[in-house]
């Protein structure tokens, strides 16, 4: 059976403009004034009719242009977004990596810091506590997990947020553009994490702009436009075409 | 959009779903059927159970969005938030003396009246003043992975339990002092706290729903809770207020509360008057808050 299913997913959410966040405009028009100000409420069509089966062991790239939809698509995958029409389905945990460091605290520790990250990714507090150790050492930082997150350097910081973050047991992990940790001696064993993990989930959705890397990982590859599919099958296949795309624009 | 198109529209939307997934460990994303025109009572009513048990499974994540503003209160200062009580302490225990020789009432019945009056409203005003900008200020969190929005909601009306609490010994101190301290008295409050948290969530959802939508609500929020202010008996007594005027403090629900919870602290009746219209002031706003995000639930995202 299917991990992940979308059936004629459709997505159309209204943007405001200032008038239409008012509600004392809302208020005079209902009283059958007239207002002079612009206000067709604008709805954006982010996804037309995506239709989608993941099953065990697929690993899908997302490809498109800015405000293709990419993003849309993934939350709808990660439950933010409620289609608008047709369902969508997901069996098991679903981990959104989008934010890495969603639900750190710059004011507290480092080893705080893995129990909270850990928390917002589904885990109990004694399960977090376990992990501890074992996120602590990966990290490298040493003594620098009793200081306060906010003291630390960039690099280090997104280092506690790859550790904590990759360390995650998730039966489908969405990704908008891989994630890493940047610093040059850090990355081959992020490198070999972040694989680790890819090996064990069941379901990875990738959205990126990254060609490369979508090969290297995915079997399948999804190209939107528009908000509607472009093409979906093997990776090869569809960043051909869409290389060919980019190329003749 | 003509009215037909309306009508075609409401009829793709409002399809019923298909068969139902399987219970395992599917969940359930969505479906179609948000639109206000179209929405059974049994649909809103599925939807806002699940929303609250969706909340209360992610306990752990209130606690911790919750307290992050006390701890980062203790992050530089030792005292913490109780540089907040003593600077409260100060504050209800200057006014109350100043305050108790203007109106000419006994200092013993003065100060807690007001200091418990003072703390009580600070609770329940800040907790609706935050709400008007809840899911905005939350909105890293509503958008990056699927958070129901009464996380957002529990962690405001938590954090500000969280400093009642901690200003709540104020109250104790002062009661313990004038000697007003009973048993069945805390007992009573208590569970009067209980359902006034009730009432608080519900309206901090109902709140923070309207003002994410409409955001000039926000302003008329603030504006109000000034002016209701000196509607509810915190600086007067109910009973000072002539008689043509006893209204004020019948329809205004901060008022409602504020008695219902006060009275036990201070030895005194609660008039049955008042238990009355705080009962139906609970179910109301818990039926409203029901409905509302029932509702509205899935739409909320797209208003943040």
């Amino acid at each position: 059976m299917s991990v992940v299913s979308l059936a004629n997913v459709s997505l159309e959410y209204p943007i405001f403009n200032s008038g239409s966040r008012s509600l004392q405009i809302h208020l005079y028009k209902a009283l059958g004034g007239h207002i002079a100000v612009h206000d067709h409420k604008l709805v954006v069509e982010a996804l037309r009719d995506v239709t989608l089966e993941l099953e065990d062991g697929d690993r899908l790239g997302i490809v498109g242009h800015n405000g293709a939809g990419k993003t849309s698509l993934l939350r709808v995958l990660s439950g933010v977004y409620t289609p608008t029409s047709g369902s969508a389905r997901v069996d098991g945990a679903v981990s959104s990596l989008t934010d890495i460091t969603l639900g750190m605290d710059l004011e507290a520790n480092g080893w705080d810091n893995i129990v909270f990250r850990s928390v917002f990714l589904g885990l109990t507090f004694r399960e977090a506590r376990r992990k501890a150790p074992e996120i602590g050492a990966f990290t490298e930082l040493g003594d620098f997990l009793n200081l306060p997150i906010r003291t630390y350097s960039a690099g280090m910081f997104l280092r506690l947020a790859f550790a904590i973050s990759t360390s995650v047991n998730a039966d489908v992990i969405i990704m908008d553009e891989m994630i890493g940790a940047g610093d040059a001696s850090f990355v081959e064993k992020a490198q070999k994490r972040i694989e680790e993990l890819l090996g064990t989930t069941r379901v990875v959705v990738l959205a990126s702009h990254n060609l490369a890397i979508l090969s290297q990982i995915a079997n399948k590859v999804l190209w939107l436009e528009k908000g509607c599919v472009r093409m979906l099958g093997p990776t090869q296949d569809v960043l051909g075409a869409y290389m060919a795309s980019v190329a003749h624009a | 959009m003509t009215r037909r198109e309306r009508d075609l529209r409401a009829d793709r939307t409002c399809r019923l779903p298909g068969p139902r997934p399987e219970r395992t460990a599917s969940r359930r994303l969505g479906g179609p059927g948000t639109e206000w025109d179209c929405m059974k009572f049994s649909e809103i009513s599925r939807n806002a159970t699940s929303e609250l048990r969706a909340t209360a499974e992610r306990w752990r994540m209130i606690h911790l969005m919750g307290s992050a503003e006390l701890r980062r209160r203790y992050a530089r200062s030792r005292l913490g938030q109780f540089w907040l009580t003593l600077s409260t302490a100060v504050f209800v225990l200057a006014l109350g003396t100043f305050w108790a020789q203007v109106v000419k009432l006994p200092l013993e019945t003065m100060i807690p009246h007001l200091a418990i009056g003072q703390i009580l409203w600070t609770f329940l005003s800040t907790s609706v003043l935050e709400s008007t900008s809840a899911f905005q200020s939350y909105s890293w969190v509503l958008q990056n992975q699927y958070t129901p929005n009464g996380v957002v909601i529990s962690s405001v009306v938590y954090r500000n339990i969280l400093s009642f609490i901690y200003n709540s010994t104020v109250i104790v101190a002062i009661i313990a002092f004038f000697g007003l301290f009973s048993m069945s008295g805390v007992l009573t409050f208590l569970l009067l706290f209980l359902l006034t948290c009730v009432f608080l969530s519900a309206s901090c959802f109902i709140v923070a729903i309207i003002c994410v939508r409409f955001r000039d609500v926000i302003q008329i929020v603030a504006t109000l809770m000034t002016a209701l202010f000196f509607f509810t008996p915190i600086f007067w007594k109910q009973q000072l207020l002539p008689a043509e005027l006893q209204w004020i403090v019948r329809i205004n629900p901060f008022a409602i509360v504020i008695q219902v919870l006060r009275a036990p602290l201070m030895g005194q009746p609660i008039t049955a008057a008042d238990l009355a219209a705080f009962l139906a002031l609970v179910l109301l706003s818990a039926a409203a808050a029901f409905l509302l995000v029932g509702r509205l639930r899935h739409r909320i995202i797209f208003w943040v």
